[in-house]
């Protein structure tokens, strides 16, 4: 057990410190100079005296081994850099931006939820009926419609054409539509899978089982079945999570939400390269803690689980 | 289902003619401007209506799919490739090789898929060969988990222990057993893939991080039109509504695919 789990531990530490190399050497891919960028930014001639001094300002005169230790300790220490637009701190910017990403992840995850549960549990339980093909389809057609698309069409009815909503809307209302977008797209997707998941449990033994004992739809459903398809459940809606948060850049810049995929993409074409690598590293930090979390939820709730883990 | 590989092959085969012989038939240059013809609604001359520079929006969504498929395909095969090269070494030699292998797919892996495209291909700069080596940095990874554990599987298998002791070397077990064993399940996942990654392209280069204008990208001309949506709805309706029907068509074909290997 011991050794299992020290094993573990230094699978983490490898894959944490691959994560923040990984997303460190994205600026060596660059085919510009920090230094030179940072000067273009901010608008001072660029000549090899102050390139010279700048360089060494930002450390780069440094071996890559070095720039990488002292980059990794500033992500530890919260010290990301300097944004090279705004002049200033990654950590402002991130700080600003997540609590906006986090509410539109909130609301759309919640409102996808409580629409694809129910749809893919009564498509499972009355499998092949007119309601399960007509979902089947409408599912179908979302599953390959670019979210940009729906979300301009959103755009284009609901705010132009029927005037519900303003096409930059202030303060709360301007949730309606990102969120409305993300959790069709993704809700379409749900459904097919919580649908599969609950035709799979109900084709267990068990069920049958429970059945030959004369026990209600309603109790097998409820009790048993939808208590078996809960860890699988638990382990998609974390991912989900994680991706989410990681930015939904497209929706995000669409429907102007300051939440840091727009962040993401206004730092991109601003050749903001201390911006990226700090939303990248803690973009891959908090899905790695949300797949764990969902790991040990699993393990919780799961007897199943557990007793795989252990043998 | 027979109906569903009839309707698709049949779907796919008119989307390859229609990019493959159609610019050689349209009437106009898709990037042929012409101020005096701008904001056409459709019409007998354009049927599809034109953009803000007076571009023929049909030509442009045929020159367009032209790009945006033929990216997707060079994704896909790109990353199958190196995927499966990668998974069948670690899952053939195991120990360390497999240890590093498997270790670099958990690192990519770590990330959220869109998060890596997007700041890739952002870092390299907008050009849509970028957009190709963000998307196979993404892509790659279901290959190569997909091909390490099968072949691992295969490995273990008795009919390949049986092999060994009969004295067969390397390249022929390779090839009688572990190529046949992996070639079903890569060719679906390849298929199926073939969708979403035209939807990944378009979301790039909506993003500005695929095709540079003035290209016709669907994606790209979907961005560049967004100012346009109160005043010509046509250009985001139509460009939208053929990556719609493309992105569907090879789903269906790809799903097609599965089920016929499956049940052969």
């Amino acid at each position: 057990m011991k050794k299992i789990m020290i094993r573990k531990i230094i699978r983490i530490l490898i894959l944490l410190v691959g994560i923040t190399f990984l997303s460190f050497a994205l600026s060596y891919l660059s085919p510009g100079d920090p230094a030179q960028i940072q000067l273009s930014q901010s608008g001072m001639r660029v000549n090899a005296q102050t390139l010279a001094k700048v360089r060494k300002e930002l450390g780069l005169d440094r071996p890559m081994l070095v720039q990488y230790l002292s980059w990794l300790k500033g992500i530890l220490t919260g010290n990301m850099g300097i944004s090279y637009k705004s002049r200033k701190s990654v950590a402002f910017l991130l700080t600003n931006a997540i609590p906006n990403t986090i509410l539109l992840t909130f609301v759309s995850l919640t409102l996808m939820a409580l629409i694809s549960t129910p749809v893919g549990i009564i498509c499972a339980w009355k499998k092949d009926g007119a309601f399960d093909h007509a979902v089947r389809v409408i599912t179908y057609l979302f599953s390959s419609l670019p979210s940009f698309f729906l979300a301009l069409i959103l755009l284009y009815f609901l705010a132009l054409k029927l005037k519900w909503f303003a096409v930059l809307p202030k303060g709360m209302s301007g949730i309606v539509m990102p969120a409305l977008t993300l959790s069709l797209t993704l809700g379409a997707w749900y459904v097919r899978q919580i649908r599969s998941m609950v035709l799979k449990e109900l084709q267990q033994d068990y069920v049958k089982g429970l059945m030959a004992k004369g026990f209600s739809d309603s109790t097998i459903l409820f009790r048993h079945v939808l208590k078996n398809c809960l860890a699988p459940l638990i382990t998609l809606f974390s991912m989900s999570v994680g991706s989410m948060l990681g930015g939904t850049a497209i929706v995000e810049s669409i429907f102007v939400w300051n939440g840091v995929g727009k962040l993401a993409v206004d730092s991109i074409s601003a050749r903001d390269y201390p911006v990226i690598q700090g939303y990248v590293v803690w973009m891959a930090l908090i899905f790695l803690g949300l797949n764990f979390l969902a790991d040990i939820i699993c393990n919780v709730i799961d007897p199943r689980i557990r007793r795989e883990a252990r043998s | 289902m027979k109906k569903r590989m009839i309707i698709s092959s049949a779907w796919i085969a008119f989307i390859a003619v229609a990019l493959l012989i159609g610019p050689f038939f349209i009437k106009h240059d898709p990037y042929k401007t012409n101020m005096r013809e701008a904001f056409q609604k459709p019409s007998a001359a354009h049927i599809c209506g034109t953009d803000n520079l007076g571009r023929c929006i049909f030509c442009r969504i045929i020159a367009g799919g032209r790009t945006s498929v033929f990216t997707a395909l060079a994704v896909v095969l790109i990353s199958a490739v190196i995927g499966i090269f990668l998974g069948i070494l670690a899952g053939y030699l195991g120990c360390i090789v497999d240890e590093i292998i498997s270790d670099i797919i958990t690192i990519f892996q770590a990330f959220p898929s869109f998060v890596l495209a997007i700041a890739i291909a952002g870092i390299l700069g907008q050009d849509i060969k970028n957009a190709i080596i963000a998307l196979c940095a993404v892509y790659w990874i279901t290959y190569a988990k997909l091909a390490r554990s099968l072949v691992q599987q295969i490995r273990a298998d008795n009919y390949v222990k049986a092999a060994w002791l009969c004295g067969a070397d390397h390249l022929s077990i390779f090839r009688k057993y572990i190529l046949p064993g992996i070639s079903g399940t890569m060719i679906i996942t390849l298929m199926l893939d073939i969708g979403s990654v035209i939807l990944s392209i378009a979301g790039l280069s909506f993003l500005g991080l695929g095709a540079v204008r003035p290209t016709a990208e669907w994606g790209t001309v979907m961005s560049e039109a967004r100012d346009y949506l109160q005043k010509a709805p046509w250009i985001i309706g139509f460009n939208g509504i053929a990556l719609f029907l493309v992105v569907i068509g090879f789903n269906l074909f790809g799903e097609a695919i599965e089920e016929k290997i499956n049940h052969l």
